[in-house]
């Protein structure tokens, strides 16, 4: 939690931290060629003496510390952009090597006062080579503070290196530093995001179903499945009653793109997996309204209807510009989404050679989410109840070698699964492992405890903690389906 | 460097003039590494990426930024509207040739490039591709520069980007704006968004802004678990459940926990299929070109067909802009058998295929097609699948695909039309008669060349009567259609075009000789090879003229051919030029008497040798 105040001073302090830090490598770097007086430091030095002065004008006193690329502003942590973090992680080693973890901004600035830092950085000698928590840090900070004082700097000192602070849980299963909550409402707006993408290309918004944007937001959600794992799948977790023709194609996408990427697909070619699956099915999305959302039994001329909607997929994908490999995949995966890997399903052709890899990445996670998630038509299984079905699919019109690499990566309690423990709790199933030790035994929140009382903030336990003579402390017990006890699981995985 | 160059805050002592000297050369090599790149951009957009200049200055440009990372941790460049700064000062202006790369990265939103010293060269080129793309001219939904690099997944080149999608949200993170992805920003174009952000799942937003509102940290949070009474009971038997599982439980301290395993031969296939995918041989044309053929084949209503084909259209001329004219052809060439009603005879809409892809010669299609055909079908191959692609049209596009022919400046090209246009009117000579008179004089090229292709005894007085047409384009259409035509009143218009002022028109004569051969023609011949004009010709038709005297010649020929080869008669061409084309002409003589005189050659000249052996061995692979 931090106490910052307005949105917009959040905002602003990030950009300032980012700037101010950003400047004061450039300066380390100009220093190591120019004089201190020369006049290509001078925009430097204005802008890190303007930019520490408006941190203090938000903040009153200022600490700046940094560690690998990451560089806090008193309790915030500053959100560099990707481009930025190889001249932080070296600002970052330049100072730890001296022995200093970062400024403390006492008053205000001039940039003679940056200067005279700068100088005594680069004057001070390598205290340390190696950087890391094992390593016994030397401190360089009282020697340099008293260089700065000899040159009439009072308003900045220079601080001693010390471990950052994580989060609760955020060392662990959100990024470094940072809560759960803040990394939860990220990924839940990425998650609103990708729907409104959908909901645009599927109303062919602008005369152009695929806008750059659109695959822009893909790439967000290729990064998070890189970074944190955890949220990406939990996106694909969440449940509601409503848009399922929105929510359907963004939840196969999340678990398409994390299966890719366990498999070790690049992130470009993960970007092209994302939006074959968003495209493959905006044929359907032409069909009427009655036979998409409808629960009645599908007539034989509506069934036709589905069975064109491939091909329709096709016609849509084909109004692109664009005709480059990425749309190739885009247009066989809209095609054959549906003929199954024994191409008993449709569309029928007189030759075909087998599925394209997208094209079963998409069927065996269209088939998990369809499984899932209870419609109009259907009442959603448990996910290891969809699972289960799925094995029998397996090798007739599921890829075996994908399904099991699906089962893999989301555990045989996926992410969700709400559980009955042996101590009489009851818990939701919040970490998948990836680990074969761990694969029984995943990191759940408890939501009712022994007595059969709700926990109203859970309590985060590791399946795997065992007792002083190794037995395990918690056994699973069986499955449980969350709505029969009134689980609300979007609220136990994010809140 | 002059002590005008000095910065006024430099003190005039030796270590920092030193310092400033390396600052400025460190400025210098900088200054070139863009220089190179800008180059490096401008020969790629005219002469495209394998050409040896597009080449070269990539390796400037790589080699530059090599050796300034020898002695630097990093380069870093921040990019302004107008220029490009290191250090501080400027090193590229936009007036100063750097207008198109400076405008293009900062309106893509490049602010800075930073490259480490790490960066291999594979990066480094890389980048040379990003930045030398010409970005004013993307269309919209191609990669822009934040997508493009972020393909590129580069490890050691940062580009620091404005994304036009992004601002940054309440936590520092940069997020899409859907106003902008959705066209409605400044600059956007549509303003029809039904819903925009009435898209509700409340669920999901309830829960966003609990976690926004930080709610969840509060005192007297809503619980996630609610249990109503039947769902208390329910609980209540699960607790049952449990006391009588107990026993079964004690296994789990014990269990057996493993992923699960792929087959190996499975696991095998899918890792090469995924290294296919990596390396972009995932999907061959030959594939899409099925997936065509299917949905044309299976769509059940007729309107769709032709915008399916039209589109398809569009993408096959496309790809013929790219240099991909095979690959086009592969992608419609299965439509013909479906067009073909001995094969297909239940097909309903073979007509709405060739309706749709007429789109192929119109429109912006067209002048794609016009500008890339003759750069980009040059050979046999390509040619033969320019023929696929235009056996699609109808009848119907007979004046369209005429006149698209008289346009094509390239007389192989026009041939393709031609044979196409003689499949399209079932080799009727009256059909190709009747179309020679209803165009513009420029459009009778096509069926003048087609009636020469069938040797029609009708293509001599109209070809002739056009001899003294203005129109070179016309001219030369008519000594292609005289090839099948051996009439001493051709051969004397062939004849009198070796004097022709276009040089098109003369190579044309000089093949036509070749094609009959009369040795009478060789004094003729040998005069023009020995005249002091000659080194005027271009290539291509000093080539015409040895190639067309050889032939004609045949062993009269070789005492010639084998004196310029031995340097004891020289001609007005460079015998650069020469001596290669007189070995080619021996080579396709191919008697025992040139082949003598090829033996002797090459043993009095190894590097002769090796050249005779070239040939030989090419005109071989082409039998």
């Amino acid at each position: 939690m931090n106490d910052f105040g307005p949105k917009m001073d959040l905002r602003r302090l990030n950009t300032t931290g980012k700037r101010f830090s950003y400047r004061i490598a450039t300066l380390i770097r100009t220093a190591k060629i120019h004089r201190m007086d020369n006049s290509a430091m001078d925009y430097s030095l204005k802008v890190a003496s303007s930019s520490a002065n408006q941190l203090r004008e938000i903040l009153g006193d200022v600490t700046l510390m940094g560690e690998s690329d990451t560089v806090h502003v008193n309790d915030f942590r500053i959100r560099f952009d990707r481009a930025l973090l190889s001249q932080i992680s070296f600002l970052n080693l330049f100072l730890h090597q001296r022995g200093i973890g970062g400024f403390l901004v006492m008053g205000d600035t001039e940039p003679s006062d940056w200067r005279a830092v700068i100088e005594v950085l680069n004057t001070s000698e390598v205290l340390q080579e190696a950087i890391g928590k094992d390593v016994q840090m030397r401190d360089g900070s009282a020697e340099m503070n008293v260089a700065l004082g000899d040159r009439g700097v009072e308003s900045i000192r220079l601080a001693q290196v010390m471990h950052l602070r994580r989060g609760t849980l955020g060392g662990q299963y959100g990024g470094e530093g940072e809560s759960v909550r803040v990394a939860a409402s990220r990924s839940l707006q990425l998650y609103l995001r990708a729907i409104r993408a959908v909901d645009a290309m599927q109303r062919n918004v602008g005369g152009k179903r695929i806008h750059l944007g659109v695959a822009r937001i893909v790439q967000y959600l290729v990064d998070q499945a890189f970074d944190d794992p955890r949220q990406h799948l939990a996106l694909a977790n969440l449940k509601s009653d409503a848009e399922y023709t929105l929510r359907h194609p963004v939840h196969t996408m999340i678990l398409a793109i994390g299966l890719g990427q366990r498999l070790g697909m690049s992130r470009a070619n993960l970007l092209d997996l994302g939006l074959s699956v968003l495209t493959a099915d905006l044929g359907m999305t032409m069909l009427p309204e009655e036979i998409r959302e409808g629960s009645e039994e599908l007539t034989p001329e509506q069934w036709e209807l589905i069975r064109r909607h491939p091909l329709d997929s096709v016609g849509a994908v084909l109004e692109s510009t664009r005709f480059d490999a990425s749309v190739r995949r885009w247009l066989v995966c809209a095609f054959e989404q549906h003929m199954g890997l024994d191409q008993t399903g449709y569309p029928k052709t007189l030759e075909w050679s087998e599925l394209h890899i997208f094209t079963r990445i998409f069927s065996v996670c269209e088939t998990y989410d369809a499984l899932t998630t209870t419609t109009a038509w259907r009442e959603g299984l448990l996910p290891d109840e969809a699972l289960s079905v799925m094995l029998q699919q397996s090798g007739v019109t599921l890829d075996p070698a994908l399904v099991t690499h699906l089962i893999n990566m989301l555990g045989r309690y996926p992410l969700g699964s709400v559980l009955l423990l042996s101590t009489g709790e009851v818990c939701v199933v919040f970490s998948t492992p990836v680990e074969a030790e761990n694969v029984l035994r995943p990191v759940v929140k408890i939501l009712i405890d022994s007595s059969g009382s709700p926990v109203p903030s859970g309590m985060i336990v590791d399946l795997r903690e065992r007792d002083e003579v190794g037995r395990y402390l918690r056994n699973i017990q069986k499955t449980v389906d969350p709505d029969s006890i009134g689980v609300d699981l979007n609220r136990a995985l994010y809140c | 460097m002059s002590d005008g160059d000095l910065e006024p805050n430099m003190a005039p002592e030796t270590v920092d003039v030193d310092e400033h000297r390396s600052a400025v050369l460190a400025q210098t090599q900088v200054r070139e590494i863009f220089q190179a790149l800008i180059k490096h951009g401008r020969t790629s957009r005219l002469y495209g990426v394998a050409h040896q200049h597009t080449v070269g200055f990539l390796q400037s440009f790589v080699d530059g930024l090599e050796s300034f990372l020898k002695h630097e941790d990093m380069l870093f460049v921040e990019i302004e509207p107008d220029q490009i700064i290191f250090q501080g000062k400027q090193v590229l202006a936009a007036s100063s040739h750097g207008e198109l790369l400076i405008y293009g990265l900062y309106s893509e939103g490049a602010r800075a490039i930073g490259v480490d010293r790490e960066a291999p060269r594979a990066e480094l080129e890389g980048l040379a591709h990003l930045l030398s793309q010409d970005w004013s001219q993307r269309s919209d939904l191609e990669d822009d520069l934040v997508a493009a690099t972020w393909r590129r997944e580069f490890e050691h080149v940062h580009i620091d980007v404005a994304d036009r999608f992004s601002e940054e949200d309440e936590f520092g993170d940069a997020v899409i704006r859907e106003d902008v992805m959705l066209g409605q920003g400044p600059g956007g174009r549509d303003s029809r968004h039904a819903r925009g952000d009435s898209v509700l799942i409340p669920e999901i937003q309830g829960i966003l802004a609990e976690l926004e509102s930080n709610a969840s940290q509060q005192e007297g949070t809503q619980s996630v678990v609610r249990l109503k009474q039947d769902e208390a009971q329910l609980y209540l038997s699960l607790q049952d459940d449990l006391k009588n599982t107990m026993g079964m439980a004690s296994h789990h301290s014990e269990e057996e926990a493993e992923l699960l395993v792929v087959e190996p031969s499975a696991q095998a296939e899918l890792t090469r299929e995924l290294k296919a995918l990596q390396e972009g041989r995932d999907l061959s044309t030959d594939k899409v070109g099925l997936l065509f053929f299917e949905v044309i084949r299976q769509e059940p209503r007729e309107g769709q067909v032709v915008f399916l084909t039209r589109h398809i259209a569009r993408h096959c001329s496309s790809m013929c802009a790219s240099q991909n004219v095979e690959l086009a052809a592969n992608l419609v060439r299965r439509f013909l058998l479906l067009c073909d009603s001995n094969v297909f005879p239940d097909f309903p809409f073979p007509g709405s295929i060739r309706r749709g892809f007429a789109s192929f010669i119109q429109g912006s299609n067209r002048t794609r097609l016009l500008e890339s055909l003759p750069k980009f079908c040059v050979s046999q191959e390509h040619r033969a699948a320019l023929f696929t692609l235009l056996s699609l049209l109808s009848r119907e596009q007979l004046p369209e695909l005429v006149r698209f022919g008289a346009d094509l400046r390239q007389t192989e090209i026009r041939q393709v039309i031609a044979d196409v246009v003689i499949e399209m009117v079932e080799r009727d000579e009256e059909a190709l008669l009747t179309l020679l008179v209803t165009g513009h004089e420029e459009e009778a090229i096509i069926p003048l060349m087609a009636l020469g292709r069938l040797e029609s005894p009708a293509v001599i007085e109209e070809s002739l009567r056009r001899m003294g047409s203005p129109s070179a384009d016309l001219r030369e259409a008519c000594m292609r259609a005289f090839r099948g035509q051996n009439l001493p009143r051709i051969r004397q218009e062939v004849l009198r075009c070796l004097k022709d002022d276009e040089s098109s028109i003369r190579i044309e004569a000089l093949r036509y000789l070749a094609v009959y051969r009369q040795r009478m023609d060789l004094p003729l011949l040998e005069s023009t090879l020995r005249s002091p004009g000659f080194a005027a010709y271009s290539e291509e038709e000093i080539k015409a003229w040895v190639m067309c005297y050889g032939l004609v010649g045949r062993n009269d020929a070789i005492k010639l051919l084998r004196m310029i080869l031995e340097d004891k008669e020289k001609l007005a061409a460079s015998a650069d030029v020469l001596k290669p084309l007189c070995i080619q002409a021996l080579v396709t003589l191919d008697t025992p008497e040139s082949q003598g005189a090829l033996e002797l050659l090459g043993r009095k000249d190894e590097a002769m040798k090796g050249q005779i052996k070239r040939f030989q061995s090419g005109r071989r692979g082409r039998r």
